[in-house]
């Protein structure tokens, strides 16, 4: 298994989390004129770990089962990209966004769709910050929606190489702060096409 | 050739295909690389009022002025210039599309915006709608139910 404190420096994180964050920017306003109301979304914390690793770098207690959404991409680099909460967060996310207050056993077919268009807002706007910076076309499944064991969804085999660019997320709608994750579960040649990319930006 | 010249048979859509988009229960319609509409199928016509024909090479927004600035059309930017498909639910925008089931009720739809690759530069979108009157109707009943028996 590789070292993932070696593949990107702390400059070459601080640099992609920069440029997420423009992504973001778009992504909120998006959000900000559907709901008619104020969104903030920010990226303050982004780190790269091992697949496997991921549950426990969630949080100190990481929930049990997670919401989500999940697209897949393909492009010069290639993986999945998923936006996660906790099931509670997620809850309250569908709560502040359409006011409603619906019990977590009462989430319908309707509140998972919600769910899924804002995990596709946020997911494309990291990928076409992605792709904007790199000058590549990554091309992206249909956004699904997730309901899952944490631990099972990032699972993985003993010879998988497989690491995941973290991204801890924070939105602020409706006056309350609702923390979610973006992950991208990349292999180590679609990592090490990131880095040097970064390289080649930031010019060195 | 300006599109709205074009033959249906240059448009690039098989007839055996043709055929079989008007056969189904859901809306498709075919956007080219500057957005302007190649392809609706029956479906859509028939819950819009507005023939293919006449709005062959228009751009969606033309035909739907209710579509200025929305979500739907972000997300065929998406889908045209950076190759991302897009879900548009029915609970974040109602109605985004003007279509109705009947004079008077308006039809419930969520869609789907897909890239679509027609040259290796250039792609073309789809968008996939569908009814979900029913399960509107469905979750609002039993919500109802659920509220008066606690």
């Amino acid at each position: 298994m590789n070292d993932e404190t070696n593949i990107l420096n702390e400059i070459q994180l601080d640099a992609l989390g920069e440029l997420l964050n423009i992504g973001m920017g778009a992504a909120a306003a998006s959000l900000s004129t559907m709901v008619k109301q104020e969104v903030l979304l920010t990226v303050p914390v982004i780190r790269i770990v091992h697949q496997s690793k991921v549950p426990t770098q969630l949080d100190e207690a990481p929930p049990e089962n997670v919401c989500g959404v999940k697209q897949t991409f393909n492009g010069d680099f290639s993986g999945d990209a998923l936006l996660l909460f906790s099931e509670t967060k997620s809850l309250s996310l569908v709560q502040a966004v359409l006011g409603d207050s619906i019990p977590l056993e009462e989430l319908g077919e309707m509140e998972e769709e919600a769910i899924t268009e804002i995990g596709n807002i946020i997911l494309n706007a990291c990928l076409s910050s992605l792709a904007n910076i790199f000058n590549e076309h990554l091309d992206s499944q249909i956004p699904q929606y997730l309901n899952e064991n944490l631990t099972e969804l990032f699972s993985t085999s003993s010879n998988d190489d497989s690491f995941v660019l973290l991204l801890r997320m924070s939105f602020n709608i409706a006056e309350q702060d609702i923390t979610g994750y973006v992950t991208f579960i990349m292999d180590l040649e679609s990592i090490t096409k990131i880095s040097a990319q970064i390289n080649k930006m930031l010019g060195i | 050739m300006p599109i709205n010249k074009q033959k249906n048979s240059d448009l690039g859509l098989n007839v055996n295909y043709r055929n079989a988009f008007d056969a189904c229960g859901f809306g498709i319609i075919i956007l080219d690389e500057y957005s302007r509409l190649l392809y609706w199928n029956n479906w859509v016509s028939k819950h819009s009022n507005y023939s293919l024909e006449s709005n062959i090479g228009e751009h969606l927004e033309i035909i739907f002025p209710i579509l200025d600035k929305t979500r739907l059309l972000n997300s065929i930017d998406d889908a045209l210039h950076y190759h991302l498909p897009s879900t548009i639910s029915h609970k974040l925008n109602p109605q985004p599309l003007p279509l109705f089931k009947s004079k008077d009720c308006a039809l419930e739809h969520n869609i789907k915006v897909i890239p679509l690759k027609h040259t290796d530069d250039i792609f073309h979108c789809m968008i996939e709608i569908s009814d979900v009157s029913a399960s509107v109707k469905r979750e609002n009943r039993l919500r109802n139910i659920l509220q008066k028996n606690t």
